[in-house]
């Protein structure tokens, strides 16, 4: 035996000692790369893919006719699914809840061309609006229910409310004094849905003269700190969707522009 | 020297083997725990005898085994199956040895004769050339000492794994001709310095 090689062999207890300790770490280490992907495809592939849906929208020329369509037009659609996408990049609660704001005012104002040169399709617009505010309001509330949000973060969704409030309501009012019969109904309950943009128990702001005349505009944040409201939408015409909870990214606040604008 | 000397049981891995390799391989890349635990039941021994061949003792073999098969686990989701998963592996043991022994470069790095002498040692592999098999295993350690670190590495692969130069060229990342050529000159040194059997006796 003197002029063979020896193969020499692991001991069975640290073989076994060995074995156990890659499965523990498998069922971590593997998973996780798993998760690292899903991440990446998730965080950047997604997003990547609605930039380039929205880019496509810009350059073929479609945005025009769909920023000048109101609800139940065909081009309708393609405008809301830009806003959705919108929302998909804003990574910072502050930026969706502006966006949501402005969603909201452009549903307001589709109401309002609607009311006046066609009042066929005041209803559906109103329909729409609804669907706005609720989901502006229903973003709102996560933020103020969520744990860990800032101060600041939280004034300034009170501050967008608050201003939305004050806009809308503004601008209701106007249009009920110049709508025709058959559009008042409308509005009524238009203005039932603007009332839930009362966003905090403190005394309502009295609207500067700019803020009146000026609806189209969007509310902007403040640094004023207000108590949290309480109140929840007294009725819900479409749940808010999972995918527009507001999301957390500290590292980006300010807001994007809208393509349908 | 075509066909490697080892007549031992751990033959080359065969093309039905590398395929199950692969098929294991891959599903250990996306999350099957097991699959990786195959992998690991197949393999064990021989990267554990390739790295004690390598290293000072049995407790450093363990280590560095360790480390080959944790390094394994978390780069086996980059794993391409084009590449023999066994040379893969090996490449995995190659760099934990030496980046082992950059980390301990004040002790020997390789002491074949530390090898021989070990303690589950008494598991043996008759090798075929003349060489070996006409040699005692004190002047065969003797020599193997004075040869350098890859001619060792390239012995053992060969003649104790008994991969062929193809294989070796893949796990040292160094040319098929280069490893003929290296193996060709410790054969030469070992000659020299090997005296016959019938000169022992």
């Amino acid at each position: 035996m003197s002029d063979m090689l020896p193969r020499p062999e692991p001991r069975e207890p640290f073989k076994r000692a060995l074995r156990s300790q890659l499965m523990a770490q498998a069922s971590t280490a593997l998973v996780r790369r798993e998760t690292v992907w899903s991440r990446f495809q998730v965080g950047l592939l997604r997003p990547a893919v609605a930039l380039a849906a929205i880019a496509l929208l810009l350059v073929g020329g479609a945005g025009k006719a769909a920023a000048d369509s109101l609800s139940g037009d065909p081009a309708f659609g393609l405008k809301t699914a830009a806003e959705q996408l919108q929302l998909a990049f804003a990574f910072d609660d502050t930026t969706r809840l502006v966006l949501l704001s402005e969603q909201a005012d452009h549903r307001l104002a589709e109401l309002s061309r609607a009311v006046t040169t066609r009042p066929s399709a005041a209803r559906s617009a109103t329909d729409e609006y609804a669907i706005a505010v609720v989901r502006f309001t229903a973003a709102v509330d996560a933020l103020r229910g969520k744990p860990g949000a800032s101060a600041d973060k939280r004034t300034a969704a009170e501050d967008v409310v608050d201003a939305a409030h004050l806009k809308h309501e503004a601008v209701l009012d106007e249009l009920r004094k110049r709508a025709p019969a058959e559009a008042q109904d409308g509005l009524e309950r238009a203005k039932l849905e603007a009332d839930k943009l009362h966003a905090s128990d403190r005394p309502a702001r009295t609207p500067e003269p700019a803020e009146r005349s000026d609806p189209t505009r969007s509310p902007q944040p403040t640094r004023s700190a207000p108590p949290a409201r309480t109140t929840e939408p007294a009725r819900t015409i479409e749940p808010p969707r999972a995918s527009e909870q507001p999301r957390s990214d500290p590292t980006r606040t300010a807001p994007r522009p809208s393509p349908t604008r | 020297m075509d066909r490697p000397p080892n007549s031992h049981s751990h033959e080359p891995v065969i093309p039905a083997e590398r395929d199950e390799d692969a098929v294991l391989a891959r599903r250990a890349g996306a999350g099957e725990a097991e699959a990786f635990g195959a992998l690991y039941d197949r393999y064990v021994d021989q990267v554990y005898r390739y790295v004690y061949y390598r290293v000072r003792n049995e407790a450093e073999a363990e280590d560095v085994t360790s480390d080959v098969f944790m390094r394994a686990l978390r780069a086996i989701p980059r794993y391409e199956p084009r590449q023999a998963f066994l040379a893969w592996l090996y490449r995995i043991a190659r760099n934990a040895v030496i980046d082992r022994s950059r980390r301990q470069q004040a002790r020997p790095q390789v002491s074949f004769e530390d090898a021989l002498a070990h303690p589950m040692g008494d598991r043996t592999v008759d090798p075929n050339t003349e060489l070996l098999a006409g040699s005692d295993a004190t002047a065969v350690r003797a020599a193997l000492r004075k040869l350098t670190a890859l001619q060792q590495e390239i012995i053992v692969l060969r003649y104790v794994e008994g991969f062929d130069t193809k294989t070796i060229s893949k796990i040292t990342g160094k040319r098929d001709g280069t490893i003929r050529g290296i193996e060709f000159r410790a054969l030469k040194e070992l000659r020299a310095l090997i005296p016959s059997r019938e000169s022992l006796s």
